[in-house]
């Protein structure tokens, strides 16, 4: 089988999300689509599994031209998706989600055959080397696991096409080595696979050929083989990105302490965490994923508490049991996931910047419309926030700027340390410069900056030092100006 | 550019009907209509005793209505309105005939009673996890028992005539608990829209995990709104208690959906979050007008409840149509 995508536009209300992108891929290829987000990764695939339409360009198949006009079409066709937010139902058996939709039947089709389906479900898992009870129900499976019975659920359709949407983005190391393994034996069956990731360094191990997207462009095709992560990335973000030039103001660890953190524990998560934070520094916590850094931030914050060890802000010892006592001990929050933790869609984006504050401008006529508007105003412009009008709602933004809105909650209400966890995921390129040209800005206001990024290579351009976690232990300090993304990725495995 | 947005080349439409640009407008739009209607085929309609009759009616609706509202922004629902309010008025009536105290001293302590109640459903829902929509069935379910238990089904009956003037009384040609209720609307209207709570409690309905990280405390504001509720629902029932001299046993259940089918119609999402009080006001006055109607066209009332349950699914869905275009 043949897979080719021909000239492919896509637009959104706002974004040109494709323009004229050329895909392919042969039977037994594991062909590998990498870009920042919001390069058109997701459109592509979605593309090509029927869920949207393109407005130009045509899919053929050996061939042939197909329509695709949902995903049903595209999996009689043996496209299938292994999508990253895992869509099983949890409450239903490992086979039964397997097999949904296409149990094997008896009693002339009425009745559904379980002892088949048991059978099928065995043996479809035993060819993928894995010794998983079809009995057993999805909501008690590690997320590994869950991700494997997705991939099983392709197979059991029969599939020659897969489409890997960042399939590793939560599995360790070893659970990696056996997703590959999967692939591989798909692949030498002349099944062929898309793989999306943002792990580069897996590119060389799995991808037989790279695909770079930017901007809705393809911008080259580069052979795993000889290309490195550094060749990937530089396409990846292209030239002319607008990198702030100012001076950093404080020197490295020379300001006051603002945080100093002492045994910080969350059994299970993370122990005997230490840190400071001094005023005008970016210190960066990096990490896989699953190392606690979302959870160290959490504690230090308020957003939950910590079963020991010592937090102080300045010298006051602070016990920060809900998010309200980091607010008023001048800590601000940024959370990982945007839409769910961050931003009130129904609300203006002056109310979305001012909710934290509103009792510092309330009188007895109510909160002052005039000075919140006003002040307002102010953050739209210093932190050069795209938006029509202050009364529109924050939805209609972009992510670039709803994160700025929400990061300017936090400077109005006067924080002096803020904590970014994964600012920039999700927004495009130039909205992340700009974002990372803010927290340089910021820190030499005299700011203190935790960032956390699941990009190595954002933690180490942009902070001044890089604590590493991993498995909820600091394994050390280094300096971004002196190390690599290998290196720090050595010390979290060594 | 602020405010630029809609000038220009807005379509006719648009400048024609302003009102459809408000949430609330279409619900208004479809009032106005009706009024104008029920004016011009019926020569009743506009007369000062009909309205008061219409008038009375809706502001008893509307008043718990508002507290449904309060509840409804906050992604909840308070299904104990109706019966909180029976069980406040048995025990409000009671007060006043078996012990000498001032009528309107035993109609606030009913009420205080009613908060306290609300104020017990939203501690099992706020700090103790429980779902609203359950928690509030039992309790209604409690409270229309516990209306049985003490009145065994008969009416408190001897209540003094000095209370009269909260739900008979008029100031000037306008009844009383209409006045009480749009006091009341515009108090709720002036915190929602400028004061940190009313803030909160959008922000809460909105996205409650964010609202926790913006620093509300969101188990606080959860408990407020049932207790609210439960005031407003009691004090409703007070009026009642004058409006007739007696407490009724049975008249808290005909509350309920009524008080939700009027938030609705105001433009309440049943999500949390969208939601005013003037629109509440809206949408109880339509119901209030459609079954005077009624009445007036002589249609039989058996009608009446048909007519409303379309007339919520129409706004309902014009309501879709509208958020699609958006």
């Amino acid at each position: 089988m043949f897979l080719e995508a021909v000239q492919i536009s896509k637009r959104f209300p706002g974004v040109q999300a494709l323009s004229e992108v050329d895909i392919s891929l042969a039977a037994g290829e594991i062909h590998a689509v990498v870009g920042e987000n919001g390069a058109g990764k997701s459109t592509l695939m979605s593309i090509l599994i029927g869920l949207l339409k393109p407005d130009k360009g045509d899919i053929f198949i050996d061939s042939k031209k197909v329509v695709l006009h949902n995903p049903i079409d595209a999996q009689r066709m043996g496209i299938a998706i292994v999508p990253q937010e895992i869509n099983l139902v949890p409450m239903l058996s490992v086979m039964e989600n397997i097999y949904l939709g296409i149990e094997p039947r008896t009693l002339g089709g009425l009745m559904v055959d379980w002892k088949r389906t048991e059978r099928e479900a065995s043996a479809l898992l035993e060819r993928m080397g894995e010794s998983i009870n079809p009995k057993h129900k999805i909501k008690d499976l590690p997320t590994a696991q869950r991700q494997l019975i997705q991939i099983a659920r392709a197979f059991a359709f029969k599939s020659k096409v897969l489409i890997l949407d960042e399939p590793t983005a939560s599995l360790t190391i070893r659970e990696t080595e056996n997703l590959f393994k999967i692939i591989r034996t798909f692949k030498s069956q002349g099944g062929a696979a898309f793989y999306i990731s943002h792990r580069l360094e897996e590119m060389k191990e799995i991808a037989d050929r790279v695909t770079v997207l930017r901007d809705g462009k393809k911008v080259t095709e580069l052979s795993p083989k000889t290309a490195s992560v550094h060749d990937m990335i530089e396409k990846m973000v292209g030239k002319g990105i607008a990198r702030s030039q100012e001076p950093r103001k404080y020197q490295r660890g020379a300001g006051r302490t603002l945080l100093r953190v002492e045994n910080l524990t969350r059994a299970g998560e993370f122990y005997d965490v230490n840190l400071e934070l001094h005023e005008g520094e970016i210190l960066g916590i990096a990490g896989l994923v699953g190392a606690g850094r979302t959870e160290l931030v959490k504690c230090i914050f308020g957003d939950s508490i910590a079963s020991h060890g010592d937090i102080y802000v300045g010298s006051k010892k602070i016990i920060p049991r809900t998010p309200k006592v980091g607010i008023k001990n001048s800590i601000g929050y940024l959370p990982e996931e945007r839409r769910r933790l961050g931003v009130f869609p129904l609300l203006t984006v002056c109310e979305n910047m001012t909710l934290p504050m509103q009792r510092q401008i309330v009188s007895a006529m109510g909160i002052n419309k005039r000075k919140e508007t006003a002040l307002a105003r102010e953050y739209v412009e210093k932190l050069s926030i795209k938006t029509k009008d202050l009364r529109e709602k924050i939805s209609n933004l972009s992510g670039g700027n709803q994160q700025k809105v929400i990061l300017s909650r936090w400077l109005l209400i006067g924080s002096k340390i803020v904590i970014l966890d994964e600012p920039t995921r999700g927004i495009d390129v130039n909205a992340k410069a700009e974002i990372h040209n803010l927290l340089k800005h910021l820190a030499n206001q005299g700011l203190g900056i935790i960032l956390i990024s699941s990009e190595i290579e954002e933690v180490i351009e942009n902070a001044d030092r890089i604590l590493i976690l991993h498995e909820g232990r600091l394994k050390g300090e280094v300096d971004p100006k002196q190390t690599s993304q290998e290196e720090i990725l050595k010390i979290c495995l060594t | 550019m602020p405010n630029v947005a809609t000038a220009g080349r807005s379509g006719i439409k648009e400048r024609l009907l302003p009102l459809l640009r408000f949430r609330e407008g279409g619900v208004l739009l479809a009032l106005i209509l009706l009024c104008l209607l029920l004016t011009l085929g019926t020569d009743k309609f506009l007369t000062p005793y009909n309205l008061g009759i219409v008038v009375r009616q809706i502001a008893f609706v509307a008043t718990i209505a508002l507290g449904q509202t309060l509840v409804l922004l906050t992604g909840g629902i308070d299904l104990s309105v109706g019966t909180l309010a029976g069980l406040c008025s048995i025990i409000g009536s009671l007060l006043m005939v078996s012990t000498k105290l001032d009528p309107y001293l035993c109609a606030l302590l009913a009420t205080l009673l009613g908060a306290g109640l609300g104020g017990l459903n939203g501690v099992l829902i706020s700090y103790l996890k429980m779902n609203p929509f359950i928690v509030t069935l039992a309790a209604g379910e409690v409270f229309a028992g516990l209306v049985l238990v003490v009145t065994r089904g008969y009416p408190v009956t001897g209540i003094p005539e000095s209370y009269r003037v909260l739900g008979q009384g008029m100031l000037g040609f306008v009844p009383v608990p209409a006045i009480a209720m749009l006091v009341i609307a515009l108090v709720l209207t002036f915190v929602l829209n400028r004061m940190p709570y009313g803030r909160s409690i959008y922000a809460l309905g909105g996205n409650e995990s964010a609202a926790r990280l913006a620093g509300i405390d969101v188990k606080k504001v959860k408990f407020s709104v049932y207790l609210l509720s439960g005031f407003l629902a009691a004090f409703v029932g007070m009026m009642f208690v004058s409006r007739m001299n007696a407490g009724q046993p049975t008249i808290g259940p005909s509350w309920l959906l009524p008080s939700i089918t009027a938030a609705i119609l105001g433009g309440t999402s049943l999500s949390g979050g969208e939601g005013t009080m003037i629109g509440t006001i809206i949408g109880a006055t339509l119901m209030g007008v459609l079954a005077n109607g009624i009445v007036l066209m002589n249609i039989s009332p058996y009608w009446e409840r048909v007519i409303i349950g379309a007339v919520v699914i129409a706004a309902v869905l014009i309501d879709r149509f509208r958020e699609k275009k958006a």
